[in-house]
């Protein structure tokens, strides 16, 4: 199994990797700004948000403004890649229908490419650390949480390209969706003490060590990594298994 | 053509392929929902079915080259399409053994907002090649398309000739070095080229096919199909209507539709 197995996830990722690269410069075809909006998108909405909150809600906790856009960020990374996500083999579909490809790498490179322009957004955020006097050297432990909140996207990206195979009214649902997460996720507040709504919603376990680890400096209970690694490892796989089962019929019904 | 010994790269066996023609596929949730409980629903579900391949059956020798000839609809590229492992069967048995390539114009799938040079790399990667082996290809896959002067143009400035010369070039050069065991083309030369170029892309099919792999040539160019093919199959309605030597069944064929 090993050899093929290998060969396989190498093929998955050169043609993720490569359909990665040409969504990127597509993104930055045509528009005279280019490169630079992966930098001006998030810092927009970082002043809109910064000017209304930081007056009432924002003052009741420390460093506001770091708060603010690394959960923004964050949310922006899942909710850009998941969006994207829904029409990654729709949009494909006269490759799907005429070449056999690993069609993993379809969903797969959205995520890349949204952690690509995710990298410049954390080049912002690192300045802004160091604007507000925070050692940046914690940013390093980003690395691994980056790592499995990407699973985690991953794992529900694929369930969502695979519906969206079937019906386009996932569109309008994830839309709305997404949009009562932004609100259901401490993004511009904080929350005391976890209701249900947060204990289900697995954005809130990713915001919380980050900014517990890269702006507090607080280390987190090895109860709470274990939580996270468990979650994004079980997202995964039933995302994984789901286009699985369903890849091979993907063809025929586009 | 049918060969005793089992082990032959493409066997099928009574292959047929159901598509579903139901109106309600795109209709939304609450359509399906309020299907569900109408009574014609299941009555529904079978005149729906619609069989685009009924009872294949095809063993060609190895090393051979079968043509298929038919109208459009009569099943052509479905076929190909499930030999390519692209569509799924939904009846009877298939078995392909070797390395599959199959060939087909895509010239839509090109990213118009790209360079030809985007292009012809996003075309490699898409067929398994990676960077340093496209590299390797791309002053062929641009000489062969002769539109050297515009590799650095956004493809939606193309002429539809120049897709598919680009199409077909990225392809046949992507693919070559592979040595399949099985090729599969479906009229990838017959997509908006000028004669030139045909001729030079049916020599450089040519030389693909005599490297001994087995051949399934899809084709509406009936003299293409006389020229390379050892057998012919008419495809009609998703059945074999007739199989025999290129030249008989050819000129039943266009007896036929005259």
């Amino acid at each position: 199994m090993s050899a093929k197995f290998w060969q396989k996830i190498k093929e998955i990722t050169n043609l993720s990797l490569s359909l990665a690269k040409a969504n990127f410069k597509l993104r930055t075809e045509g528009s005279y700004l280019g490169i630079l909006w992966y930098l001006l998108d998030p810092l927009l909405m970082f002043v809109v948000l910064f000017i209304i909150f930081s007056q009432n809600l924002g003052s009741q906790i420390a460093y506001f403004p770091i708060y603010l856009i690394l959960g923004l960020i964050m949310f922006n990374f899942f909710s850009t890649a998941t969006t994207n996500a829904l029409g990654a083999i729709t949009n494909n579909a006269t490759f799907v229908k005429s070449i056999k490809i690993n069609l993993e790498s379809l969903v797969i490179s959205l995520i890349i490419q949204t952690l690509y322009s995710h990298f410049f957004e954390i080049i912002i955020f690192a300045i802004l650390l160091i604007f507000y006097g925070i050692n940046p050297f914690y940013l390093l432990a980003y690395i691994p949480i980056i790592f499995f909140f990407s699973l985690m996207t991953l794992g529900l990206s694929f369930v969502l390209a695979t519906i969206g195979v079937y019906t386009s009214d996932l569109n309008h649902i994830w839309r709305f969706l997404t949009q009562i997460l932004f609100f259901a996720t401490p993004i511009f507040y904080s929350i005391k003490k976890p209701n249900i709504i947060f204990i289900l919603n697995p954005l809130v376990y990713y915001l919380k060590i980050s900014r517990d680890l890269i702006i507090y400096h607080q280390r987190p209970t090895i109860g709470f990594c274990l939580i996270i690694i468990t979650m994004s490892l079980i997202i995964f796989s039933i995302g994984l298994f789901v286009f699985q089962k369903a890849k091979n019929k993907f063809a025929e019904n586009l | 053509m049918i060969n005793a010994k089992s082990a032959n790269h493409i066997n099928l066996k009574g292959v047929g392929k159901k598509f579903n023609l139901s109106p309600t596929k795109k209709e939304g949730i609450l359509f399906k929902c309020l299907n569900l409980f109408s009574a014609a629903n299941t009555a529904a579900k079978d005149s729906n079915g619609f069989w685009a391949l009924k009872d294949i059956n095809l063993v060609p020798q190895d090393g051979k080259i079968i043509g298929i000839i038919g109208c459009n609809g009569s099943g052509k590229s479905t076929l190909l399409r499930i030999m390519a492992g692209i569509y799924q069967l939904d009846e009877g048995k298939i078995s392909i053994g070797g390395e599959v390539v199959y060939i087909t114009s895509f010239g839509q799938g090109l990213m118009p907002k790209l360079t030809m040079k985007e292009n012809i790399y996003l075309v490699g990667s898409l067929l398994n090649l990676n960077q340093k082996e496209i590299k390797q290809r791309f002053d062929e896959i641009v000489e062969f398309s002769e539109l050297k002067d515009y590799v650095n143009t956004k493809v939606y400035k193309f002429s539809s000739g120049m897709i598919s010369r680009l199409s077909f070039s990225a392809t046949i050069y992507c693919v070559k070095h592979k040595n399949p065991e099985i090729i599969l083309i479906d009229e990838a030369l017959e997509a908006g080229a000028d004669l030139n170029f045909k001729n030079k892309a049916i020599k450089k099919v040519e030389e693909l096919i005599k490297g001994g792999a087995t051949v399934i040539l899809v084709s509406h160019e009936l003299e293409l199909i006389n020229r390379f093919c050892d057998w012919v199959l008419w495809l009609d309605k998703g059945r074999i209507f007739k199989e025999g030597l290129p030249q008989e069944i050819i000129s039943e064929y266009i007896k036929t539709n005259a």
